[in-house]
C-alpha cells in the first residue's frame, strides 16, 4: 500500500486475494506440524495457541512486527513476500526449518524457505504463481530459542540486526544448531558456517564466542544511514552469543 | 501561599470534549463548496539558475485551473531579513525550493499537472556546510551576503581574557548538535479564499494569526482590513507555525485569486519533515575558566549555525543562544560570537526553545565535564554557581524571581543523588544539569514590543465571552485564561468561553510564541477581567449607594462584605446598567506589553524578558556497553514557573517537554543526503520515541512568585524540554564514562565511544 | 480511474457509495462521510492517527483500500459517544490530562477501545504495547496509559 502512495509501485490491476478464506488458515498436527495460510495476520498468529506451545521463536518475532494496527492487518505471506532483508518473521521462520507451498497456473510446489528470497524485496516467485502458505514441521522437543531484534525503537521499527536461534542439546554438547539471522545481507540468512562449527561443541563461552565469530564473517551487511557496516558486524557479533546464550536457559517447551 | 477560588487547581482542559469526541475542527478538517487543491513544484537541485519553465502542457491537462511560477508571486517575505519570494524566479537554493504550483480539481491532478511542468536549470557549485560556507570562494547563496554569513550576533561583557588569566583552569571543548524537525501532528495546511471585494479570507494552521494577517497585508500592498485570518485548532506548533513564512501560503493565495475559488494546500508528511523549517544545526566552542573549587570565572562561546538557503529564524535562533549563553550562572564575564551563516540546504527555523537547547546542551555538559575534571560534584558546582532572585545576568537580564537552587534541590532530593552518587551500580549513571528560558522575549532587533491582548464581554445572564490574541496550539493556554478570568470575576470557569484564532474578532498580539500564553498573554486577559469586575462593582455601588471597596465578587455574586444576604447576581448588574437610559455594556479591552527591553547594541547585554522559569533535571540511565543502547531508567524534572495557575496542564507541558528531549538526546536526527534531500522523512525513519520508550517522570513545580507576571505566574513550555540532552549526556559518562559531545547518542554513536576507549585512542581528560 | 460500488457500515449507519478502486478508507471517511475526526497525520500507516476499528480490529485506515472495506463494519471517533454523553475512555482522556494538541486523539481514544473490548483488564504494559502505534508529540504518554487504565477499571466496575 505504501508503495502504490508513494509511487514506488504502479499497478496496472490489483487483485485483492484476502476473501479467499481458506488461505488465512492456521492447522496443527503433531505428525504434520503447523499450516499456515499466507494470509494469516500477526494478531491471528498471536492468538494460536499452537504457536505459543510449539513455536514460541515465531511468537516473539510476530509480537515484535510494527505495532498493534499493523498486526492487525499485516499478514505473514505479505511479511515474506515483500522479502526485505530485515522481516522480522524470516529468521524464525527459517530455524524451523519452515517450507513455503507456492501455488501456480499449473502446479503447486514447495521450496525450503531459503529459497523463497532471491534479493532485496525480491522472491523467486513466478508471475502465474502466489504464495499460499507454509508448512512448519514440529520442533525437537529437546530444542529451545529464541528471537532478538536490535532496533532504536520499541515499536514501529525495523531491526538493524535481527538473530533467531534453534539449540538442542545433549550431555554438554551442541546437538542441533540453527541460526539465522536478517538485515545483514540482501536476504535473510542462514549461519551455516556457524551452525557446523557449533555442533559438536562443548557448552561454554568460548565455543559461543567463535560461532558468533563465525556468524560475523558470513555476514555482509552495508553502510547506510541507518548504521554502518562495523556497528552490524558487532550487532551480530554479541546478538549471537546472547540468542544462543539466552536458547540454552530457556525451559524446554 | 494566598488561596485562590480556582488558580493553582488541576481543571481539565476546557477544549478537552471537544477533541476526545473528535468534534474539534482543525484547519485541515476544513472544505469549500468549489475549492480547489494545490501542490507545489519542487527544485531537484540544491543551487540551480532557472533558465526557463514552461508550464503549458500542465495547463491544459484536463481538471487544472490555475499554475502559477515565480512571475506570479513578486512578494518578498522573511524573518530577520527579507530573503525569501514565494516561487523562485532567478535561482533556486535548496533542494525543495519552490517554483510553481498548480491548483486543479482534487490532489492526483494536481500532482500530475506538475509532472508537467518543464524546468530547464542550470546547476550551480554548491555548499553544505557553513564553516566551509565563509570561506572565501565558496558559493555566493545570497547577493550582498559576503561570506554567506547572514547574521552575526555578539555579547562582550566585562573581559573574558582577564578573566581567563585569573583562572585556575580554562576548558575548551567543541560540540556539535543536529537537525530535528518539530513533528507537528498536524501537517502545514491553509485555504484562501477571496471575496468579489478584493477581502482575502486566509484560514491558517498557525500559532500566530494576527501576526500573519499584518505580515500578508504587507506583502500583497493591501489594507490590513483587507485580510482576515481564521485560526481553529492547531496539531501542534512548536515553534514552526510562528510566522507566516512559507511558498505555501502565497501560492495559495494567489491561485485563488486567479481561479476565483477557494484553494487548499496541505503538506504531505514528507514535505512537512523538511519543508515546515526544523531547530538549525550548531557548531559550538565553549571556552570556560575556573577557580579550582569550580566557580566560573568567565565564559566564552563561538558559535555557528547552519541556517540552510533562507535565514528564517536563523539569526533569531542565534540570537537567544546568545542571551541564554549568559543566564544560568553568576559570572559577568561572556563573550560570545553567533554566526548564522548561508548554506544550499533546507532551512531551518524557531523550534521550542531557539538557539538556547543547543547552547545549553553545550554549556551544561562542559560543566559536567568540568566537574568530573575537578572532581567536584556536579550538583554543587551549579548550586555554587547558580543565579539567584535579584542577580542581574551576564546577559543583562534582571530576575525578579529566580527558582533554580530549589530546582537543582527538588530532583537531587528526589532521584537520591547523594545515596546513588554514593553507591554506585553496575552500568548505570546518573547526570543533572538545568536551564533557563524566558517568558515572551524583546531579541527581534529593532522590534521593540512584546504584547498580547484580551477583550472580555459579560452576557446578560453572567457568563463571559472572552476574545485573546494567543492561540491555544496545545499547551493549554485558553484552560489558564478562563481560570484567571474565573479567579477575578467570581464566575465559574465553566461560564467563560474564550475564544481565539479569528484576526476580525480577537485583539492584537503576536500569537503563541516564546512561552507567553501564560504570563504576557494572562496578564492581559487579566487585566481585561479586573477592568470588568471594576464597571461591575462600580454600577453596583451606584445602586447600593455604598463605595466600591465595600463590595467583593465571588459565586457569580456581588455582595456587600460582611453582609452577603445584600447582593446582586453578576447577571442582574450587568442587564441593570444595559437597560436603563445611557446605558452601557460591561466590556474590556486591554493590551499589554511586557517590561522587558532590547538588547544594547555594542553589548547586545539587555533586559530582554520581564521573566525567567528555571528548571533543572536530574535523569538515571543503564547503558548496556555490548550494544551502546541507552535506557532511561528515571526522569525528574523541576521548573519554576511562578504561581503554578493549572499544575496538571504544567505536569502535562514538562512531560510533553522531556519526550521531545529525550528524542534530541537518543534518537531523532534530520538525515540529508549529499544534496540536502532528507532520507528519513516518513515517521517509521525519523524516530520520535513510542509509548514503549518513554521512561517514568515525575514533575516538580516550584513556585517563586514573579513580582510582575499575572498572578506571579511565569511561562512553562519551552523551559520544559531544556536540559534533558545534557543531563542524559552526563549520565552516559558517569555510567560509561565515555562523553559524547554530538547528539543523538544512538546506540551506534555509544557503542564506538566505548570501542575507541577500550582501543585506547581517547585521552584520559575525556 | 476505475470505480466500484461499495456498502460500508460506519458508526451503525450504511453507507452505499462508488468510489475509485485507489482511494483509501480514510479518504472516504473524511471526504465522502464528512467524518473528520479521524486524521490524517502521516498518510502511510506510520502514526495511528487515522486509527478506526474494522470488523473489531483497531487498523491505519490510511492503507486500507476503500473496496476492502466493502461490507466490513467500520466505527470512528464520532462513533463512540451518545449524543451529550461520552464513553468513559473519552470521560477519562479529559481528566486525566491526556489530550493537549488533540490531534492524535481520535486515534489514540481508538486503539484504546479496540484494546478493551478485546481485554477488559490489561496491564500497564499491555496497554503501551496496544497504542505504541499511536504517536504523539505533545504529551509525552503518561496521562494517556493514565487514562486507559482508568477507563479499564470504570468499565470493569459498570459490566454485569
Amino acid at each position: 500500500m505504501v508503495g502504490m502512495k508513494e509511487g514506488f509501485v504502479k499497478p496496472r490491476y490489483l487483485i485483492n486475494l484476502k476473501t479467499i478464506k481458506e488461505l488465512d488458515k492456521i492447522v496443527y498436527s503433531k505428525k504434520e506440524g503447523l499450516s499456515v495460510g499466507s494470509l494469516t495476520t500477526w494478531t491471528d498468529i498471536l492468538s494460536s495457541r499452537a504457536i505459543l506451545q510449539y513455536y514460541p521463536i515465531l511468537r516473539e518475532a510476530a509480537s515484535l512486527i510494527g505495532c498493534h494496527q499493523i498486526r492487525n492487518r499485516g499478514t505473514i505471506g505479505g511479511n515474506i513476500c515483500h522479502a526485505s532483508p530485515s522481516a522480522d518473521s524470516a529468521p524464525a521462520l527459517m530455524v524451523y526449518g519452515a517450507q513455503c507451498v507456492i501455488s501456480g497456473s499449473r502446479r503447486e510446489r514447495v521450496i525450503p524457505i531459503e529459497e523463497i528470497f532471491c534479493g532485496v524485496q525480491k522472491t523467486s516467485l513466478k508471475p502465474e504463481e502466489i504464495l499460499t502458505g507454509f508448512r512448519i514441521p514440529t520442533p525437537d522437543p529437546k530444542s529451545k530459542g529464541c528471537y532478538l531484534k536490535f532496533s532504536p525503537r520499541k515499536a514501529m521499527d525495523l531491526p538493524i540486526v535481527g538473530v533467531a536461534a534453534l539449540i538442542r542439546t545433549a550431555n554438554g554438547t551442541f546437538e542441533g544448531v540453527r541460526i539465522a539471522l536478517g538485515a545483514v545481507a540482501p536476504t535473510p540468512i542462514r549461519a551455516r558456517r556457524a551452525e557446523k562449527f557449533l555442533v559438536g561443541k562443548p557448552i561454554n563461552d568460548e565455543s559461543i564466542r567463535k560461532a558468533a565469530e563465525e556468524a560475523v564473517n558470513e555476514s555482509k551487511p552495508i553502510t547506510d544511514w541507518r548504521a554502518s557496516r562495523e556497528y552490524r558486524l558487532g550487532l551480530v557479533r554479541e546478538l549471537t552469543c546472547q540468542a544462543i546464550t539466552q536458547s540454552l536457559q530457556k525451559d524446554i517447551p | 501561599m494566598k488561596e485562590f477560588e480556582f488558580l493553582r487547581k488541576d481543571i481539565p482542559r476546557v477544549d478537552a470534549v471537544d477533541k476526545a469526541t473528535g468534534s474539534a475542527l482543525f484547519t485541515s478538517d476544513l472544505t469549500f463548496p468549489n475549492m480547489l487543491h494545490a501542490k507545489l513544484l519542487r527544485s531537484p537541485h540544491p543551487h540551480a539558475r532557472i533558465l526557463n519553465i514552461d508550464t503549458r502542457r500542465a495547463e491544459k491537462l484536463p481538471g487544472v485551473r490555475g499554475v502559477i511560477t515565480g512571475k506570479d508571486t513578486p512578494y518578498v517575505f522573511g524573518v530577520s531579513h527579507f530573503d525569501q519570494t514565494p516561487l523562485q524566479t532567478e535561482k533556486v537554493r535548496h533542494v525543495g525550493d519552490a517554483v510553481a504550483a498548480v491548483a486543479a480539481i482534487d490532489v492526483a491532478t494536481a500532482e500530475a499537472a506538475l509532472r508537467l511542468i518543464k524546468v530547464d536549470y542550470e546547476p550551480l557549485p554548491a555548499v553544505f556546510d557553513p564553516i566551509e560556507a565563509m570561506k572565501p570562494g565558496a558559493p555566493l547563496i545570497h547577493q550582498g551576503k559576503e561570506r554567506n554569513l547572514v547574521a552575526h550576533s555578539t555579547y562582550d561583557v566585562g573581559n573574558v581574557e582577564e578573566a581567563f588569566r585569573k583562572s585556575d583552569y580554562v576548558f575548551e571543548d567543541h560540540f556539535v548538535t543536529q537537525r530535528v524537525g518539530h513533528v507537528c501532528p498536524e501537517p502545514h495546511n491553509c485555504i484562501a479564499v477571496w471575496d468579489s471585494s478584493g477581502k482575502l479570507t486566509f484560514y491558517y494552521c498557525t500559532q500566530a494569526p494576527d501576526l500573519t494577517r499584518m505580515q500578508l497585508a504587507k506583502a500583497l500592498g493591501i489594507p490590513e482590513s483587507k485580510v482576515r485570518v481564521i485560526t481553529h485548532n492547531v496539531g501542534g506548533g512548536f515553534g514552526s507555525r510562528a510566522t507566516s513564512k512559507f511558498s505555501m501560503d502565497f501560492a495559495a493565495i494567489v491561485l485563488a485569486r486567479k481561479t476565483g475559488k477557494p484553494v487548499k494546500i496541505e503538506y504531505t508528511r514528507e514535505e512537512e519533515s523538511i519543508y515546515s523549517t526544523f531547530r538549525h544545526k550548531f557548531i559550538m566552542d565553549i571556552k570556560t575558566g575556573v577557580a579550582k573549587d569550580g566557580m566560573i570565572l568567565g565564559r566564552q562561546a563561538t558559535i555557528y549555525s547552519d541556517t540552510g538557503a533562507y535565514c528564517d529564524y536563523g539569526p533569531v535562533c542565534t540570537n537567544v543562544a546568545g542571551a541564554m549563553g549568559g543566564m544560568l550562572y553568576r559570572f559577568m564575564n561572556y563573550k560570545f560570537d553567533g554566526y548564522s551563516v548561508y548554506t544550499n540546504l533546507p532551512y531551518g527555523g524557531a523550534m521550542r526553545g531557539l538557539g538556547n537547547p543547543a547552547i545549553t546542551y553545550a554549556m551544561e555538559t562542559q560543566l559536567s565535564m568540568i566537574a568530573e575534571r575537578l572532581k567536584i560534584d556536579p550538583l554543587e558546582v551549579r548550586l555554587k554557581n547558580a543565579v539567584r532572585t535579584g542577580d542581574e545576568t551576564a546577559s543583562g537580564a534582571v530576575l525578579r524571581s529566580c527558582g533554580l537552587a530549589e530546582c537543582l534541590e527538588a530532583v537531587a532530593k528526589k532521584i537520591d543523588w547523594h545515596e546513588k552518587k554514593a553507591n554506585p551500580k553496575p552500568n548505570r549513571g546518573l547526570g543533572i544539569a538545568c536551564g533557563v528560558h524566558f517568558t515572551g522575549v524583546r531579541l527581534s532587533p529593532g522590534i521593540d514590543a512584546d504584547f498580547a491582548g484580551a477583550t472580555l464581554i459579560v452576557n446578560d445572564d453572567g457568563s463571559v465571552n472572552l476574545a485573546t490574541s494567543c492561540t491555544e496550539i496545545g499547551s493549554g493556554s485558553n484552560t489558564v485564561f478562563a481560570q484567571m478570568t474565573a479567579e477575578v470575576l467570581g464566575i465559574e470557569p465553566g461560564k467563560i468561553n474564550v475564544v481565539f484564532g479569528d484576526t476580525e474578532n480577537c485583539p492584537m498580539g503576536w500569537g503563541s510564541r516564546a512561552s507567553r500564553n501564560t504570563a504576557v498573554g494572562g496578564m492581559a486577559v487579566k487585566l481585561a477581567a479586573e477592568d470588568a469586575r471594576n464597571q461591575l462593582l462600580n454600577i453596583v455601588a451606584e445602586k447600593m449607594e455604598i463605595h466600591p471597596n465595600d463590595l467583593e465578587i465571588q459565586k457569580g455574586k456581588i455582595s456587600v462584605k460582611g453582609t452577603p444576604s445584600r447582593a446582586m447576581t453578576i447577571a442582574e448588574a450587568v442587564r441593570l446598567n444595559r437597560y436603563r437610559k445611557n446605558g452601557q455594556a460591561i466590556m474590556a479591552t486591554a493590551h499589554w506589553d511586557a517590561p522587558s527591553e532590547l538588547a544594547d547594541k555594542v553589548t547586545g547585554r539587555g533586559n530582554f524578558s520581564f521573566a525567567f522559569s528555571f528548571g533543572a533535571k536530574a535523569i538515571e540511565v543503564e547503558v548496556d556497553a555490548r550494544t551502546g543502547k541507552v535506557e532511561i531508567v528515571q526522569v525528574v524534572a523541576a521548573q519554576d514557573v511562578g504561581l503554578a495557575i493549572n499544575p496538571l496542564g504544567i505536569e502535562c507541558q514538562i512531560e510533553g517537554g522531556v519526550h521531545m528531549g529525550l528524542g534530541y538526546a537518543l534518537t531523532e536526527e534530520i538525515m540529508l543526503d549529499p544534496t540536502g534531500r532528507m532520507v528519513n522523512d516518513h515517521l517509521v525513519d525519523y524516530k520520535i520515541l513510542t509509548p514503549l520508550d518513554m521512561p517514568p517522570v515525575e514533575s516538580i513545580i516550584v513556585e517563586p512568585i514573579d513580582p510582575i507576571g499575572p498572578f506571579g505566574a511565569k511561562g512553562v513550555g519551552e523551559m520544559a524540554t531544556i536540559g534533558t540532552t545534557e543531563a542524559i549526556s552526563a549520565a552516559i559518562h558517569d555510567a560509561a564514562r565515555v562523553w559524547l559531545k554530538d547528539p543523538p547518542f544512538t546506540p551506534e554513536k555509544v557503542w564506538m565511544a566505548l570501542k575507541k576507549k577500550e582501543e585506547g585512542s581517547l585521552s584520559s581528560q575525556d | 480511474m476505475k470505480r466500484s460500488k461499495i456498502k460500508i457500515k460506519v458508526n451503525s449507519e450504511w453507507h452505499e457509495l462508488t468510489v475509485p478502486n485507489q482511494k483509501t478508507l480514510l479518504e472516504v471517511i473524511r471526504g465522502d462521510l464528512h467524518l473528520t475526526g479521524t486524521k490524517r497525520m502521516c498518510d502511510t500507516g506510520e502514526c495511528g492517527s487515522c486509527t478506526v476499528i474494522m470488523d473489531g480490529r483497531a487498523v491505519n485506515s490510511c492503507i486500507v483500500l476503500a473496496v476492502e472495506a466493502n461490507g466490513k463494519k467500520i466505527t470512528t471517533i464520532e462513533g463512540l459517544s451518545q449524543i451529550g454523553k461520552l464513553h468513559p475512555i473519552q470521560e477519562e482522556f479529559v481528566a486525566k490530562g491526556a489530550i493537549q494538541c488533540g490531534f492524535c486523539t481520535p486515534g489514540m481514544i481508538m486503539t484504546a477501545k479496540a484494546l478493551l473490548d478485546q481485554k477488559p483488564a490489561p496491564t500497564e504494559h499491555e496497554v503501551k504495547t496496544a497504542i505504541a502505534g499511536n504517536l504523539c508529540r505533545c504529551t509525552g504518554y503518561i496521562r494517556i496509559v493514565n487514562a486507559i487504565l482508568s477507563a479499564a477499571e470504570r468499565l470493569r466496575s459498570i459490566q454485569p
